[in-house]
Protein backbone atom coordinates (compact mmCIF):
# COMPACT_ATOMS: atom_id res chain seq x y z
CA UNK A 1 0.00 0.00 0.00
CA UNK A 2 2.89 2.32 1.11
CA UNK A 3 4.51 1.07 -1.95
CA UNK A 4 1.32 2.29 -4.15
CA UNK A 5 1.15 5.42 -3.28
CA UNK A 6 5.39 6.39 -3.04
CA UNK A 7 5.66 6.04 -7.33
CA UNK A 8 2.54 8.74 -8.36
CA UNK A 9 4.41 10.49 -5.53
CA UNK A 10 7.95 10.22 -7.47
CA UNK A 11 6.44 11.08 -10.72
CA UNK A 12 4.77 14.11 -9.80
CA UNK A 13 7.78 15.03 -7.80
CA UNK A 14 9.25 14.97 -11.30
CA UNK A 15 6.76 16.90 -13.14
CA UNK A 16 6.81 19.69 -10.46
CA UNK A 17 10.38 19.87 -10.74
CA UNK A 18 10.45 19.98 -14.48
CA UNK A 19 8.08 22.99 -14.17
CA UNK A 20 9.85 24.47 -11.80
CA UNK A 21 12.85 24.09 -14.17
CA UNK A 22 10.61 25.57 -16.64
CA UNK A 23 9.31 28.22 -14.96
CA UNK A 24 12.98 29.55 -13.12
CA UNK A 25 14.64 29.50 -16.37
CA UNK A 26 12.52 29.35 -19.69
CA UNK A 27 9.85 31.71 -18.80
CA UNK A 28 9.96 34.09 -17.88
CA UNK A 29 9.11 37.48 -19.58
CA UNK A 30 11.68 39.93 -21.33
CA UNK A 31 9.92 43.23 -23.56
CA UNK A 32 12.55 45.27 -23.62
CA UNK A 33 16.84 44.81 -23.79
CA UNK A 34 18.57 45.25 -20.70
CA UNK A 35 20.10 48.54 -19.74
CA UNK A 36 23.70 48.97 -22.07
CA UNK A 37 25.98 51.77 -19.38
CA UNK A 38 27.99 52.61 -22.34
CA UNK A 39 25.15 53.28 -24.89
CA UNK A 40 23.79 55.61 -21.87
CA UNK A 41 26.80 56.86 -21.58
CA UNK A 42 26.73 57.63 -25.46
CA UNK A 43 23.80 59.51 -25.72
CA UNK A 44 25.18 61.72 -23.11
CA UNK A 45 28.60 62.70 -24.83
CA UNK A 46 27.05 62.82 -28.27
CA UNK A 47 23.89 65.16 -27.11
CA UNK A 48 26.83 67.29 -25.13
CA UNK A 49 28.62 67.26 -28.36
CA UNK A 50 25.65 68.67 -30.65
CA UNK A 51 25.09 71.39 -27.32
CA UNK A 52 28.77 72.93 -27.92
CA UNK A 53 28.44 73.05 -31.79
CA UNK A 54 25.17 74.90 -31.34
CA UNK A 55 26.11 77.02 -28.79
CA UNK A 56 29.71 77.72 -30.65
CA UNK A 57 27.52 78.53 -33.83
CA UNK A 58 25.47 80.87 -31.37
CA UNK A 59 28.59 82.81 -30.45
CA UNK A 60 29.46 83.51 -33.79
CA UNK A 61 27.92 86.32 -35.91
CA UNK A 62 24.86 85.59 -37.62
CA UNK A 63 26.69 86.45 -41.25
CA UNK A 64 29.82 84.74 -40.43
CA UNK A 65 28.52 81.18 -40.09
CA UNK A 66 29.07 79.68 -43.32
CA UNK A 67 28.60 76.31 -44.12
CA UNK A 68 32.15 75.33 -44.75
CA UNK A 69 33.07 76.71 -41.39
CA UNK A 70 31.01 74.10 -39.83
CA UNK A 71 31.15 71.43 -42.19
CA UNK A 72 33.95 69.33 -40.43
CA UNK A 73 31.65 69.73 -36.99
CA UNK A 74 28.97 68.05 -39.14
CA UNK A 75 30.76 65.55 -40.48
CA UNK A 76 32.07 64.62 -36.95
CA UNK A 77 28.58 64.82 -35.10
CA UNK A 78 26.88 63.02 -37.75
CA UNK A 79 29.42 59.70 -37.52
CA UNK A 80 28.64 59.61 -33.56
CA UNK A 81 25.13 59.70 -34.04
CA UNK A 82 25.00 56.77 -36.76
CA UNK A 83 27.32 55.24 -34.25
CA UNK A 84 24.78 55.65 -31.60
CA UNK A 85 22.12 54.31 -34.00
CA UNK A 86 24.21 51.00 -34.81
CA UNK A 87 24.30 50.43 -31.28
CA UNK A 88 20.99 50.57 -30.75
CA UNK A 89 20.24 48.68 -33.83
CA UNK A 90 22.27 45.44 -32.91
CA UNK A 91 20.82 45.10 -29.53
CA UNK A 92 17.25 42.64 -29.51
CA UNK A 93 14.00 43.95 -28.32
CA UNK A 94 15.47 48.03 -28.86
CA UNK A 95 13.02 49.11 -31.35
CA UNK A 96 12.10 52.52 -29.40
CA UNK A 97 15.70 53.50 -28.44
CA UNK A 98 16.65 52.84 -32.80
CA UNK A 99 13.83 54.92 -33.29
CA UNK A 100 14.64 57.50 -31.07
CA UNK A 101 18.09 57.81 -32.59
CA UNK A 102 16.89 57.21 -36.71
CA UNK A 103 14.71 60.96 -35.42
CA UNK A 104 18.23 62.41 -33.79
CA UNK A 105 20.05 61.53 -37.11
CA UNK A 106 17.21 62.28 -39.43
CA UNK A 107 17.05 65.70 -38.06
CA UNK A 108 20.40 66.52 -37.39
CA UNK A 109 21.11 65.84 -41.64
CA UNK A 110 17.88 67.73 -42.48
CA UNK A 111 19.59 70.80 -40.37
CA UNK A 112 23.07 70.12 -42.10
CA UNK A 113 21.12 70.28 -45.17
CA UNK A 114 19.63 73.34 -44.48
CA UNK A 115 22.58 75.06 -43.91
CA UNK A 116 24.56 73.71 -46.70
CA UNK A 117 21.68 75.18 -48.90
CA UNK A 118 21.23 78.57 -47.48
CA UNK A 119 24.56 78.63 -46.25
CA UNK A 120 23.69 80.13 -42.84
CA UNK A 121 21.93 79.23 -39.88
CA UNK A 122 19.93 81.51 -38.49
CA UNK A 123 20.12 82.76 -34.29
CA UNK A 124 16.16 81.59 -34.37
CA UNK A 125 16.64 78.09 -36.33
CA UNK A 126 19.49 77.49 -34.01
CA UNK A 127 18.21 78.54 -30.80
CA UNK A 128 14.72 76.26 -31.24
CA UNK A 129 17.16 73.10 -32.99
CA UNK A 130 19.17 73.08 -29.97
CA UNK A 131 16.06 73.34 -27.73
CA UNK A 132 14.28 70.33 -29.50
CA UNK A 133 18.08 68.34 -29.60
CA UNK A 134 18.30 68.79 -25.62
CA UNK A 135 14.62 66.95 -25.37
CA UNK A 136 15.91 64.55 -27.65
CA UNK A 137 18.67 63.21 -26.23
CA UNK A 138 16.79 63.47 -23.17
CA UNK A 139 14.20 61.12 -24.30
CA UNK A 140 16.95 58.86 -25.34
CA UNK A 141 18.70 59.12 -21.90
CA UNK A 142 15.52 58.24 -20.50
CA UNK A 143 14.35 55.12 -22.93
CA UNK A 144 17.92 53.67 -21.89
CA UNK A 145 17.31 54.12 -18.12
CA UNK A 146 14.19 52.59 -17.92
CA UNK A 147 15.47 49.91 -18.82
CA UNK A 148 17.93 49.69 -15.35
CA UNK A 149 16.03 47.15 -13.36
CA UNK A 150 15.98 46.38 -9.73
CA UNK A 151 17.72 42.56 -9.21
CA UNK A 152 14.59 41.09 -8.35
CA UNK A 153 13.37 41.68 -12.05
CA UNK A 154 16.46 40.68 -13.63
CA UNK A 155 17.08 37.40 -11.55
CA UNK A 156 13.01 36.76 -12.98
CA UNK A 157 14.12 37.54 -16.24
CA UNK A 158 17.08 35.61 -16.95
CA UNK A 159 17.71 33.73 -19.81
CA UNK A 160 14.68 34.15 -21.75
CA UNK A 161 12.72 36.07 -24.43
CA UNK B 1 0.06 18.20 -1.48
CA UNK B 2 -0.92 22.15 -1.52
CA UNK B 3 -1.06 23.29 -4.41
CA UNK B 4 -4.20 25.29 -4.93
CA UNK B 5 -4.03 26.62 -8.49
CA UNK B 6 -7.46 28.70 -7.75
CA UNK B 7 -5.23 30.34 -4.60
CA UNK B 8 -1.86 30.89 -6.47
CA UNK B 9 -3.57 32.59 -9.87
CA UNK B 10 -5.14 34.74 -7.36
CA UNK B 11 -1.47 35.67 -5.87
CA UNK B 12 -0.20 35.75 -9.29
CA UNK B 13 -2.92 38.58 -10.11
CA UNK B 14 -2.36 40.65 -7.27
CA UNK B 15 1.58 40.40 -7.68
CA UNK B 16 1.03 41.39 -11.22
CA UNK B 17 -1.38 44.35 -9.60
CA UNK B 18 0.97 45.49 -7.26
CA UNK B 19 3.80 46.33 -9.68
CA UNK B 20 1.37 48.07 -11.95
CA UNK B 21 -0.03 50.12 -9.32
CA UNK B 22 3.37 51.12 -8.22
CA UNK B 23 4.24 52.20 -12.14
CA UNK B 24 1.02 53.02 -13.89
CA UNK B 25 2.06 56.96 -12.04
CA UNK B 26 5.54 56.43 -13.50
CA UNK B 27 3.62 56.01 -16.85
CA UNK B 28 1.33 58.66 -16.89
CA UNK B 29 3.80 61.51 -15.53
CA UNK B 30 6.11 60.69 -19.00
CA UNK B 31 3.47 60.77 -21.15
CA UNK B 32 1.92 64.12 -18.99
CA UNK B 33 5.57 65.26 -19.02
CA UNK B 34 5.82 65.00 -22.57
CA UNK B 35 3.06 66.94 -23.79
CA UNK B 36 3.64 69.81 -21.27
CA UNK B 37 7.12 70.22 -22.61
CA UNK B 38 5.31 70.15 -26.39
CA UNK B 39 3.18 72.33 -25.44
CA UNK B 40 6.27 74.57 -24.54
CA UNK B 41 8.07 74.39 -27.09
CA UNK B 42 4.67 75.32 -29.88
CA UNK B 43 4.75 77.87 -27.77
CA UNK B 44 8.03 78.84 -28.09
CA UNK B 45 8.25 78.30 -31.91
CA UNK B 46 5.28 80.82 -32.62
CA UNK B 47 6.90 83.56 -30.33
CA UNK B 48 10.22 83.18 -32.53
CA UNK B 49 7.82 83.47 -35.83
CA UNK B 50 5.65 86.97 -33.78
CA UNK B 51 9.41 88.22 -33.46
CA UNK B 52 10.47 87.99 -37.21
CA UNK B 53 12.77 85.35 -35.89
CA UNK B 54 12.02 82.76 -38.48
CA UNK B 55 10.02 82.72 -41.54
CA UNK B 56 7.16 81.14 -41.79
CA UNK B 57 9.14 78.30 -44.08
CA UNK B 58 10.60 77.73 -41.31
CA UNK B 59 7.56 78.16 -39.13
CA UNK B 60 6.10 75.09 -41.12
CA UNK B 61 9.39 72.73 -40.97
CA UNK B 62 9.65 73.56 -37.09
CA UNK B 63 6.25 72.42 -36.47
CA UNK B 64 7.00 69.07 -38.75
CA UNK B 65 10.18 68.32 -36.79
CA UNK B 66 8.05 68.90 -33.02
CA UNK B 67 6.11 65.89 -34.90
CA UNK B 68 9.38 63.86 -34.35
CA UNK B 69 10.33 65.39 -31.11
CA UNK B 70 6.98 64.21 -29.44
CA UNK B 71 7.40 61.20 -31.28
CA UNK B 72 10.73 60.11 -29.44
CA UNK B 73 9.65 61.72 -25.87
CA UNK B 74 6.40 58.89 -26.03
CA UNK B 75 8.83 56.60 -27.40
CA UNK B 76 10.88 56.78 -23.55
CA UNK B 77 7.25 56.43 -22.32
CA UNK B 78 6.54 53.43 -24.48
CA UNK B 79 9.89 51.79 -23.02
CA UNK B 80 8.79 52.63 -19.43
CA UNK B 81 5.10 50.51 -20.21
CA UNK B 82 7.06 47.79 -21.50
CA UNK B 83 9.22 47.46 -18.42
CA UNK B 84 6.56 47.99 -15.97
CA UNK B 85 4.15 45.19 -18.19
CA UNK B 86 7.49 43.45 -17.95
CA UNK B 87 8.57 43.40 -14.24
CA UNK B 88 4.54 42.71 -13.61
CA UNK B 89 4.44 39.37 -15.26
CA UNK B 90 7.46 38.59 -13.94
CA UNK B 91 6.30 39.05 -10.37
CA UNK B 92 3.10 36.94 -11.78
CA UNK B 93 5.90 34.03 -12.84
CA UNK B 94 7.37 34.28 -9.14
CA UNK B 95 4.80 33.88 -7.22
CA UNK B 96 3.26 30.87 -9.95
CA UNK B 97 7.12 29.59 -9.31
CA UNK B 98 7.10 29.85 -5.51
CA UNK B 99 4.14 28.28 -5.26
CA UNK B 100 5.74 25.33 -6.90
CA UNK B 101 8.53 24.94 -4.88
CA UNK B 102 6.66 25.17 -1.70
CA UNK B 103 4.36 22.08 -2.81
CA UNK B 104 7.36 20.70 -4.08
CA UNK B 105 9.19 20.82 -0.51
CA UNK B 106 5.48 19.22 0.84
CA UNK B 107 6.08 15.86 -0.94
Amino acid sequence: MRASTAVPQRVLALILSLIVAVATTGCAVKLVADYDNAAFEEILAVGKKVDKFYGTLLETKADERPYAKFSDDYVSIETDIRSMLLRNQARALNSESTQISEIILKLMTKYKDRHKTRNTYTDGNARLDRNRFTRLFASAASAEEAKKLDTDDKDAEKDSK
Amino acid sequence: MAFDIGEVLKQMISAAGDVLAKEGPIIKGCVKAAFEQEKDALEEIAQARLEGEIDDDDLKSQIADEEDALKAALLACKVKGKVAAQKAANAAIKVFTGALETAFKAL
